[in-house]
């Protein structure tokens, strides 16, 4: 390969390498204006009804109240409905 | 006296970074990093499933969501980047009358590393964790493990089934536990110290230079398979090996597959976790990555591996041992003189045992050994140091580490390595005195993520 040949193969790699990653940040920029939450399932991080080790739902900074007098809230980490008495292992006491 | 106040140098150059400071993953679920790591890198079983969901769990969005990590911001940016630094010393037991090329930097403090991630959710479903990496002794960058997944759920009768698709760089980064080479003790060593010749090709033989798609599912937090196919990262996929010497990269003839399967169980809600597994990989690698053409090595790696975890918020406890034995049939390499024999085997293990206490301070006791059929065109350079007078792969030793966090995005470590044979000896392997002794190291390194 001449000298004029590797240079014209540089130009080729680098103006493929600016468009793939111009293109790419275009479509991390698009992608990153969702707000969704997306929520883990009860089952795969253990959820359970009960307490673990004196730690529930309702000291955990993930957990949202339903109401006065009900037990059921809602959690930002994982889906449905959430018992104020139960455990996961995303557990994090509110600070 | 040196080393001491090196050590006291590290420690006050990494304690000043803002405590606000985490890294993408932190920021995206809300979580702390013992939450997904026993002691990061390693995972936990949270850190299992978020990596099963395509890296893309993400608590509920409550107000406006910065485009960067903003210290003050209490919502996770939209792009989510972090970074890693590493500055180290290593201290070789014995370089006197050695060439000071094969030590480089040796008793010096080095910027080892400093790495920039995206890694996070990109949109609904679809995740990456992607690294580029600024080698501070070779001053060179190029792009470091890069893992895209696309993952879901599927909840029936028989069960939840996580399952997903990984594009990758490595093979087995996808892996979801600690005992596979990509994400296996240690979690970082020198990059200046001496290293033995021989290793198995899945063992960091391949990283960086090749691609895969691989198709993955965990049935009932109890089943994982994974099987996948790797190919030459060139072409429209050469961006996974941008920055990486062609002149030395692997080069495949075709498509390899690779395999993975593990039952794992979890029980006491949460606080034990085992596994037993089996994974490898069938690749044919042209000797000469400069002309692929003609014959090529076959190398059929395959690895037996098993780990456990306990895990309490005070005391956390793991153990992993890891098998690999690797079939090479030298088809490429052994007519060209580069191979003497026509097929060896090369087997490796490694184990280790780690303790924490108040998720602060560990401890690590890990133990490599490396054994198979000599071969003195493959093993032997023929020079002090790097050779081996015996043409013998066989390579065995420990690693003690002590850790400490004192923060939980910093970590501090002293690691000792001691070899008990190198390169097929424990005295006199590379026929000019030198023994395994010698190449002793004492790493000593401070850790940043943010």
């Amino acid at each position: 390969m001449d000298k004029t040949q590797a240079c014209m193969k540089r130009r080729e790699v680098l103006t493929r390498g600016i468009g793939l990653a111009g293109a790419s940040l275009l479509g991390i920029v698009i992608c990153a204006r969702s707000n969704a939450a997306e929520k883990s399932s009860k089952a795969a991080l253990l959820y359970q009804s009960h307490p673990h080790d004196g730690q529930h739902c309702s000291d955990c900074k993930y957990f949202t109240a339903g109401g006065s007098d009900s037990n059921s809230g809602t959690c930002a980490l994982v889906e449905g409905p959430i018992d104020s008495n139960g455990w996961c292992m995303a557990f994090s006491r509110k600070s | 006296m040196r080393l001491r106040s090196m050590l006291f140098a590290v420690v006050a150059l990494l304690l000043p970074a803002t405590s606000q400071a985490v890294p993408s993953f932190a920021r995206q679920t809300g979580f702390e990093c013992v939450q997904c790591h026993l002691s990061w890198p390693e995972l936990t079983t949270v850190g299992r499933q978020f990596k099963l969901g395509g890296y893309t769990l993400m608590k509920e969005v409550s107000g406006e969501r910065p485009w960067l990590p903003m210290p003050m911001s209490e919502e996770q940016p939209r792009i989510p980047v972090a970074a890693m630094l590493q500055v180290s010393l290593t201290h070789t037991e014995n370089t006197a009358g050695a060439d000071a090329s094969e030590f480089p930097r040796n008793d010096a403090a080095v910027l080892q590393q400093f790495s920039f991630f995206y890694a996070g959710r990109i949109v609904d479903h679809l995740g990456a964790f992607a690294q580029w990496t600024y080698d501070g002794v070779e001053h060179h960058s190029s792009i470091d493990n890069v893992d895209i997944r696309l993952a879901g759920r599927y909840e029936g009768d028989g069960g939840e089934i996580a399952y997903g698709l990984t594009l990758n760089n490595n093979p087995t980064v996808s892996d979801i536990y600690n005992t596979t080479p990509a994400w296996a003790f240690p979690f970082a060593s020198s990059n200046v110290a001496v290293n033995p010749n021989a290793a198995t090709l899945i063992d960091g033989g391949l990283g960086q230079q090749v691609v895969g798609l691989g198709a993955y599912a965990m049935w009932k937090n109890t089943l994982y398979a994974e099987i996948a196919a790797y190919r030459t990262a060139d072409g429209a996929f050469s961006i996974f090996r941008s920055g990486t010497d062609k002149s030395t990269d692997a080069v495949l003839n075709g498509t390899a597959p690779y395999w993975r399967l593990a039952l794992q169980h979890v029980w006491g809600e949460g606080v034990h976790s085992a596994m037993v597994g089996t994974y490898g990989i069938d690749a044919r690698r042209f000797p000469d990555s400069l002309d692929p053409t003609g014959s090529t090595d076959r190398f059929l790696d395959t690895g037996f591996d098993a780990q456990y975890q306990y895990i309490t918020d005070l005391h956390r406890i793991s153990a992993q041992v890891n098998w690999i034995r690797e079939r090479q049939t030298l088809d490429g390499s052994f007519p060209s003189g580069a191979a003497s024999n026509p097929s060896d085997t090369l087997k490796t293990f490694r184990g280790k045992l780690t303790y924490y206490y108040d998720r602060q301070y560990g401890g690590t006791l890990g133990y490599f050994r490396t054994s198979g059929s000599s071969d003195d065109a493959l093993y032997n350079t023929g020079d002090p140091v790097t050779g081996s007078v015996t043409g013998s792969p066989n390579s065995s030793g420990y690693i003690y580490e002590l850790d400490w966090l004192p923060r939980r995005d910093v970590r501090v470590a002293a690691q000792y390595t001691a070899y008990r044979r190198f390169n097929g000896s424990a005295s006199n392997y590379d026929g000019f005195g030198r023994g395994a002794r010698d190449d002793n190291t004492l790493y000593l390194i401070g850790w940043l993520m943010f």
